[in-house]
C-alpha cells in the first residue's frame, strides 16, 4: 500500500454521496403490514386515530358464515360447550380469535436506516396490538431490537435497544404497563434474511415480539 | 570508481544478491545498540539453529524480526551453523549489522547470543525457558519471547510477538497466535461479542450473546472461569479494561444506552459515566492513565468519537464533523503511549481505518482497500489488528502504521472484533 493509494476519488465520493442521498429520501420500502391500515397514514393525530381504531376493529373476531353457529345472536365469548368435542369451554371462534390476536401481537414493526422512531405507516402495527394488549392484562410481552448489518457492530447493538425501547414507550404511553414489556437487542446478530441489498436491509430494520407470560389465556377482546 | 571497476559489482548485485545490498544500503550508518534510527532497518542474519525443531526455531525467529518491521532480515534460508570462531567480515559483506544464534539446550531453554558485526563482538546473551510440548502454544510463546527481546536488544523497541489476539467468528470467541498461529475457539464459552483483554493478560472481558439479549461477563483464561458482572436492565455491551486494571467500562441501559464503570475487584453496582439523554454511547476505550475514556456516541444525530474523564465530567466531542460527508465515526481504541486513537470513518461504500492526533487533531487514514474496521492497537502503539473484506469477506488483518505493510492474519472466514493482547511473557 502506498499513500498515493489513500488520496480520495473526488468523482467516486461525489457519485456515493448522490447515491446515498437517493437512498435515504427514498421511503422506507418496508413489507405489507399484515394489519390492514384503512385510511392513508399520517403524522396527523386525528388520522392515526382512526388508523387505531380501524386496526382495532380489524383485530375483532369476524364472524364467518362457515361457522357452525346454532345461534347467530348468541356472543362469541359464551362459556357454554361449544358444538366440537373436546375443545373445552371455548368456541371454534373464540379460539380463532384469539388466534388473530396472538398473531397481531408477534407481528413485527419495522423501522428507517439508523433510525428509532415508529414511521406513521408501522404505527398501525402497534396499534393494532393496544386493544389485545389491555384486554389480557396477564400477558407480558419482549421486544427485541434488530438491525441491518451495515454500521459497526457495538453501534447496532445499541441501536436495536433504542428500537425496542422506542416500541415500549409507544405502548407505555397508551396504557401498557412498563411492567409488562421487557426490551433487549440483538443488534445485527439475528438476521431475518442474508440479503445484501435495501430490501434485505429493510426486513431486518425490525423490532420482534415474543409473549413471555399470560399467552395460554390470551383472549381476543371484545 | 571506473566503470569497468563497477560492473561486475553491479552484475552481481543484480543477479546474485540484490536482497543484501538493499539490506547493506540501509545498515551503512547503524550501530547496533548505539545509533538505531527511526527509518533504517538494520539488517539481521539469524543463523542456523543445531539440533531438534531447529528450522521451525530459525523460522519463527526470522519470521518474528521480519513481522516487527524493523529490521531486515538477510537471506532466511540456507547456510551452514557458524562455527566457534565466527567470520564477522563475511556477515558484514552480506549486509548484517547484527547475527543471531539459538540453540537448544538439553534442559530445554533457548539459548541465544546476538552478536554486533561490525563491531566483531558478542553483544547480549540470554536463555529463554521451553515450556510445554514442542511445537506447541507456550513453547512458541517462548520462543516469540525471546524474538521480541532480540528486537528490544538491536533496536531498543521490544517486539510484540509474544502476543495474542482474540476475535469473534460465528458468535464464539477465538484466539490466534500474533503470526497467524494457532487459531481456534476459547474452550467453554457460548455466545459471544467484543473481546476484551485485562492488562494482565489472564482476564477478558466480552459481551454475552444470549437468547434473553447481552451480558458483561469475564472470563479466567487461566482457571477456565467466567464471572457476570452486575448488570443495568436492556441492554450490555462493549466491555473495556482501564489499563492499570481495576475498572470496567461498558455500555448498557435500556432507554438510551450510557457508559457505566464497575470496580474489577469487587462487584458493585454500576455507576453511570456518561449522560447522553436518551441517545447511545458505547464501545469505550481508556487512555494510558486510566482517567479518561474514548467512546461513540450518536448525541448529535450521527456517531461520533467523544472523550470523557471517567468521572463523566469533561466531555470533548473529537472528531469534528464540520465539512464532513458521510458522518459516522465509531470504535476508538487509545494508543498505549496515550498519542493518537484509532477509530473507523465512513467513506463511500464503507469504513476506513483513522488515527486522530490527540496533540493536534490531525487526522490520518491507514487504510484503502475494501472497507476496514475495528482498530485495535498492539503492544507497540505500531501495529494494529482491524477487520477488512478486502480478501472478499470479513478478515483480521495486521498493518503496520508506520510502512503501511498489511498481511491477512485469519483464515477462517467471517472474522471481526478483533483485540491485541498485552505481551503475555513478561520481558527479561
Amino acid at each position: 500500500m502506498t499513500r498515493s493509494t489513500l488520496t480520495i476519488r473526488t468523482s467516486a465520493l461525489l457519485l456515493a454521496s448522490l447515491a446515498l442521498g437517493a437512498c435515504r429520501a427514498k421511503p422506507t420500502p418496508v413489507p405489507t403490514p399484515k394489519a390492514p391500515v384503512a385510511a392513508p397514514a399520517t403524522p396527523d393525530s386525528a388520522a392515526a386515530r382512526r388508523a387505531a381504531e380501524d386496526s382495532a376493529r380489524a383485530a375483532q373476531p369476524v364472524p364467518t358464515p362457515k361457522a357452525p353457529e346454532p345461534q347467530p345472536a348468541t356472543p362469541a365469548r359464551t362459556t357454554a360447550p361449544s358444538a366440537v368435542a373436546g375443545t373445552g369451554p371455548v368456541t371454534a371462534d373464540e379460539r380463532r380469535a384469539a388466534e388473530a390476536a396472538r398473531v397481531a401481537l408477534l407481528e413485527r414493526i419495522y423501522f428507517a436506516y439508523d433510525a428509532d422512531e415508529i414511521s406513521p405507516d408501522q404505527r398501525a402495527v402497534l396499534d393494532a396490538k393496544l386493544p389485545i394488549m389491555l384486554a389480557n392484562p396477564r400477558v407480558r410481552l419482549r421486544i427485541s431490537g434488530h438491525t441491518d448489518e451495515r454500521g459497526a457492530d457495538e453501534y447496532n447493538l445499541a441501536l436495536g435497544q433504542r428500537r425496542a425501547a422506542s416500541v415500549k414507550r409507544y405502548l407505555a404511553a397508551r396504557g401498557v404497563g412498563d411492567e409488562r414489556i421487557e426490551t433487549l437487542s440483538f443488534g445485527r446478530e439475528h438476521p431475518l434474511t442474508d440479503g445484501h441489498d435495501e430490501d434485505g436491509w429493510a426486513k431486518n430494520r425490525r423490532g420482534e415480539f415474543e409473549i413471555i407470560s399470560g399467552g395460554e389465556t390470551l383472549r381476543a377482546p371484545r | 570508481m571506473t566503470l569497468r571497476r563497477l560492473l561486475p559489482a553491479a552484475l552481481l548485485a543484480a543477479f546474485a544478491l540484490p536482497a543484501m545490498l538493499r539490506a547493506q544500503d540501509t545498515t551503512r550508518s547503524v550501530r547496533i545498540g548505539l545509533t538505531y534510527a527511526t527509518g533504517t532497518r538494520p539488517g539481521v542474519f539469524v543463523s542456523p539453529v543445531p539440533g531438534v525443531h531447529a528450522d521451525s526455531i530459525r523460522a519463527m525467529l526470522s519470521r518474528d524480526l521480519e513481522y516487527g518491521d524493523r529490521v531486515s532480515v538477510i537471506a532466511p534460508d540456507g547456510g551452514d551453523p557458524p562455527s566457534v570462531t565466527i567470520n564477522y567480515g563475511l556477515y558484514g559483506q552480506i549486509g548484517a549489522a547484527a547475527l543471531v544464534q539459538a540453540t537448544l539446550t538439553s534442559s530445554g531453554t533457548l539459548h541465544v547470543v546476538l552478536h554486533d558485526v561490525s563491531a566483531a563482538r558478542v553483544i547480549n546473551v540470554a536463555d529463554f525457558p521451553l515450556t510445554g510440548t514442542a511445537l506447541g502454544p507456550a513453547w512458541r510463546l517462548g520462543v516469540h519471547a525471546a524474538s521480541d527481546e532480540v528486537e528490544y536488544w538491536i533496536t531498543g523497541q521490544r517486539g510484540l510477538s509474544a502476543t495474542r489476539i482474540l476475535f469473534i467468528r460465528d458468535q464464539k470467541m477465538w484466539s490466534v497466535d500474533y503470526d497467524g498461529a494457532n487459531a481456534g475457539p476459547v474452550p467453554g464459552l457460548g455466545g459471544a461479542l467484543s473481546p476484551a483483554w485485562h492488562p494482565s493478560g489472564r482476564y477478558v472481558a466480552y459481551c454475552e450473546l444470549t437468547s434473553g439479549g447481552t451480558l458483561v461477563v469475564i472470563r479466567d483464561l487461566v482457571a477456565g472461569t467466567t464471572r457476570r458482572i452486575a448488570r443495568v436492565g436492556g441492554t450490555n455491551i462493549s466491555p473495556v479494561f482501564s489499563p492499570d486494571g481495576k475498572t470496567l467500562v461498558f455500555a448498557g441501559g435500556e432507554d438510551g444506552i450510557e457508559l457505566f464503570s464497575v470496580s474489577f475487584a469487587r462487584n458493585d453496582p454500576p455507576v453511570r459515566v456518561t449522560v447522553g439523554r436518551g441517545s447511545q454511547n458505547m464501545s469505550p476505550s481508556f487512555s494510558p492513565d486510566s482517567r479518561r475514556v474514548a467512546f461513540t456516541s450518536n448525541r448529535l444525530g450521527h456517531a461520533e468519537v467523544y472523550i470523557t474523564d471517567v468521572d463523566g465530567t469533561n466531555v470533548d466531542l473529537l472528531t469534528t464533523t464540520v465539512t464532513e460527508r458521510n458522518p459516522y465515526r465509531s470504535n476508538p481504541d487509545w494508543s498505549h503511549d496515550g498519542r493518537r486513537i484509532a477509530y473507523q470513518a465512513q467513506t463511500d461504500g464503507g469504513f476506513q481505518v483513522m488515527t486522530i492526533s490527540l496533540r493536534d487533531r490531525l487526522t490520518n487514514q491507514l487504510t484503502s482497500d475494501g472497507s476496514n474496521e475495528d482498530p485495535s492497537w498492539g503492544p507497540d502503539d505500531r501495529h494494529m489488528v482491524f477487520t477488512s473484506n478486502r480478501s472478499g469477506e470479513n478478515q483480521i488483518w495486521v498493518l503496520d502504521t508506520e510502512t503501511f505493510r498489511s498481511r491477512q492474519l485469519t483464515r477462517v472466514g467471517s472474522a471481526r472484533m478483533s483485540s491485541w493482547s498485552p505481551r503475555l511473557v513478561s520481558p527479561k
